[in-house]
């Protein structure tokens, strides 16, 4: 499966599968790779709170390649630590809001594997590299409760990526998220005064925990 | 490659009103397929690829037909009778997606009550309500349904009812009611489901003057952001 065929197949049926090796990607495939994550940023914006960030392309690329060599290190386990190195690179470009959304396009899915990755031993040194990554992109590990984050200030300056930050912690109903002294007035402005109906047990855990 | 082409199933014929403006499409009924060429190439427009298309070829000049991505023909482009969308589509009014049903027969009369009910729908402005969705929170929106009339009046049900401009209803056996009205006198309320012959999931909104309108459930769409957003009255 190609880049391309990776993204379309991961945003159009939520399932990928991928090379059993690993090879560069082809030029070609990274164009249309390109064409398909600008379109699906401008499909998702319509479902995002507010004006999303600008488009970032080279986070967005940046992403989903790591998603797809992600996956191949889950499926392919012969690899070994340097293949993780060489492979698996850490984003270089400018960290921003434009960049958290544009990768989050892609690392939204990252939850997905780290239920494949279960299977491995947490000194696996992929299972390292997940929460490495894992650990600087919050916004796409909302969902992820074992990854708490440590810094927001790219999410809360940017109002469209504070309420989508919000939104996913509250549906995630993670508590520990919830109560992060950034978020937990957010979470009480989103709830208002209807906490009782829209999620009883918080508003029980805030009169157990303050 | 000079153009690309795609096949539909007549049942879908009513989806191509999404792309009926496009300049230079041309139109073939073909058995129970529809086909339509004069597609640009790459055109990844979003109305597009949101059409419930059989299969999409890519034609050359020779009117070969090509799967995407595939180097070899698949089938040459059979003659048929091509004819511009515009005419082969013709346009219908839009009926409203709240369609009004008004009373006629019966003078029912509401009256201002001390009795009070919980919220449960309103009725807005597709404006406020946009203004809302925009940046409301996603547990919120996600407990609401709406439907919108083609003057640019949108009913939003579901709670808690959304803090916005507009004309709140309670709810009770069906019937959606002026907050702080009840009918008059109120053992009406009682006859109305039996007297107007309501389907169970179709709601009668009464205004203050007593005049109502059946809105079928059929009508009410999951709110999210990108269905207010791509809402629009014509």
């Amino acid at each position: 499966m190609t880049l391309t065929e990776f993204i379309s197949s991961l945003i159009n049926e939520g399932k990928v599968t991928v090379a059993p090796f690993i090879k560069p990607f082809d030029p070609d495939d990274i164009r249309l790779a390109n064409v398909h994550l600008k379109q699906h940023y401008d499909d998702d914006s319509t479902d995002m709170p507010g004006q999303v960030p600008p488009y970032d392309p080279e986070a967005a690329l940046w992403a989903a390649c790591y998603l797809y060599r992600a996956v191949q290190f889950i499926q392919i386990r012969r690899l070994g630590e340097d293949d993780i190195k060489a492979h698996l690179l850490p984003f270089t470009g400018v960290h921003s809001p434009s960049a958290v959304y544009a990768a989050d396009l892609t690392l939204r899915y990252m939850p997905g594997l780290f239920d494949l990755a279960k299977g491995l031993g947490p000194g696996d040194p992929l299972v390292k590299e997940l929460e490495i990554m894992a650990a600087q992109w919050p916004l796409s590990m909302a969902a992820v409760a074992a990854i708490v984050p440590e810094d927001l200030s790219l999410i809360m300056q940017h109002p469209s990526l504070k309420i989508a930050y919000i939104d996913r912690i509250i549906h995630a109903r993670d508590f520990r998220k919830c109560r992060h002294p950034e978020c937990l007035p957010l979470v009480q402005e989103a709830l208002g005064s209807h906490a009782a109906i829209l999620w009883p047990e918080f508003e029980i855990d805030l009169t157990v925990h303050t | 490659m000079k153009e690309m082409i795609i096949v539909l199933a007549m049942a879908d014929m009513t989806a191509l009103g999404s792309i009926r403006t496009w300049p230079g499409l041309l139109v073939a009924a073909t058995g129970d397929e529809i086909w339509v060429r004069g597609i640009a190439p790459d055109t990844t427009d979003i109305q597009l690829r949101k059409l419930p298309a059989k299969h999409t070829f890519l034609a050359d000049t020779q009117e070969r037909l090509f799967l995407p991505g595939k180097h070899t023909p698949h089938d040459t482009l059979k003659k048929m009778s091509w004819e511009a969308i515009a005419s082969f589509i013709t346009v219908e009014l839009p009926v409203s997606a709240m369609p009004a049903h008004a009373g006629e027969d019966y003078a029912v009369r509401l009256a201002p009550t001390t009795v009070t009910g919980e919220p449960f729908a309103i009725l807005t402005s597709l404006e406020h309500w946009k203004a809302y969705a925009d940046t409301a929170p996603l547990i919120r929106l996600q407990r609401l349904s709406f439907a919108v009339c083609e003057t640019g009046e949108v009913l939003i049900i579901g709670t808690p009812v959304p803090s916005m401009p507009g004309k709140v209803f309670t709810l009770r056996d069906n019937i959606l009611l002026p907050a702080g009205y009840d009918f008059d006198p109120p053992v009406i309320g009682q006859l109305i489901p039996k007297w107007s012959g309501t389907e169970s999931d179709t709601l009668l909104l009464f205004r203050v003057d007593g005049q109502w309108e059946k809105i079928p459930g059929q009508v009410f769409v999951r709110a999210s952001r990108s269905a207010i957003r791509l809402t629009n009255t014509f």
